[in-house]
């Protein structure tokens, strides 16, 4: 075997395994991912959530992007509603009409 | 010494050492060494290994530089994530005294919620020593103990996040672990 051929597939095997040897993704982990119970910081006081401790900063960080999402469902959940109003309301009047 | 005398020593020295060497492998193809993880090893021995394995992770992580942005909120959030999906069956979490892991593995693994004097190791949390031994031991594992090597599919940046959360974990109640740990659906992380 030359060693030009064999070089080639040294390469083909080298980057075979690299494609195997792919990034554990922490997608992989959403279909168990809860959210976080936020309510505890409900009772804090403005002082231990102001101060630069990286653990309360993480915390209001986390909690931030949760209402976040939460806020956008909502907002897109009403958004649906209020469009199949409309399409019933506009409906009933097509049917009037005729 | 004369020579004859030299002579008749080293080869009592070799004799020596040729049963010494064949006693072990008699040893060891005996089998009567018990392997079973529910049978602790006698002292001298687990101070051996115990010796040999902290000396061999100084030695191999008094390399490693440690980040200087290990205290932020965002790698307490990545680490912690990780370390809840990854290291609890073994490690624990706060609240949590053992498991089936625990139980079961020889050596026991460390209590990584409990503070170093607790879980058996030094207790110098703002130790460079300790961060660069915990990357180490995350990204390279320890044969023969139930550690795996997590640097195959793991970068250098998630395991440093794990270590920048270990740092804090002994410090986490139940309620402020739970919201570090939660993994937010709207997360939009991409491998690495």
């Amino acid at each position: 075997m030359s060693s030009k051929l064999l070089s080639y597939l040294t390469a083909a095997a080298l980057v075979s395994i690299a494609f195997a040897a792919q990034g554990h993704n922490p997608q992989e982990h959403i279909k168990r991912a809860e959210k976080p119970n936020c309510s505890t910081i409900d009772g804090m006081g403005a002082r231990e959530i102001a101060g630069d401790d990286s653990v309360m900063q993480a915390m209001m960080l986390q909690c931030r992007k949760v209402l976040t999402h939460d806020a956008k469902e909502t907002a897109a959940v009403s958004d649906k509603s209020v469009n199949q109003e409309v399409d019933i309301a506009d409906n009933k009047s097509a049917k009037t009409q005729h | 010494m004369s020579n004859s005398k030299m002579m008749a020593t080293c080869k009592c020295l070799l004799i020596a050492s040729v049963i010494v060497l064949l006693g072990g492998l008699a040893f060891l193809y005996s089998g009567l060494y018990p392997i079973g993880a529910d049978t602790p090893h006698s002292s001298m021995t687990y101070w051996a290994l115990e010796t040999l394995r902290e000396r061999s992770i100084v030695r191999a992580a008094s390399d490693i530089d440690v980040p200087s942005d290990l205290n932020t909120p965002e790698r307490l959030l990545k680490g912690g994530a990780d370390y809840n999906d990854m290291c609890t069956g073994c490690h624990l979490k706060p609240g949590e005294e053992k498991s089936d892991f625990t139980l079961g593995l020889y050596p026991v693994p460390p209590n990584l919620s409990l503070s170093g004097g607790d879980h058996g190791h030094e207790n110098h949390i703002e130790s460079k020593y300790v961060q660069q031994r915990q990357f180490w031991i995350i990204k390279h594992g320890i044969k023969a103990s139930g550690m795996p090597a997590w640097a195959p599919a793991h970068d250098d940046e998630r395991i440093w996040n794990m270590v920048a959360f270990l740092k804090r974990l002994p410090q986490l109640t139940i309620e402020q672990y739970q919201i570090l740990t939660a993994r937010d659906n709207s997360e939009t992380e991409h491998g690495h």
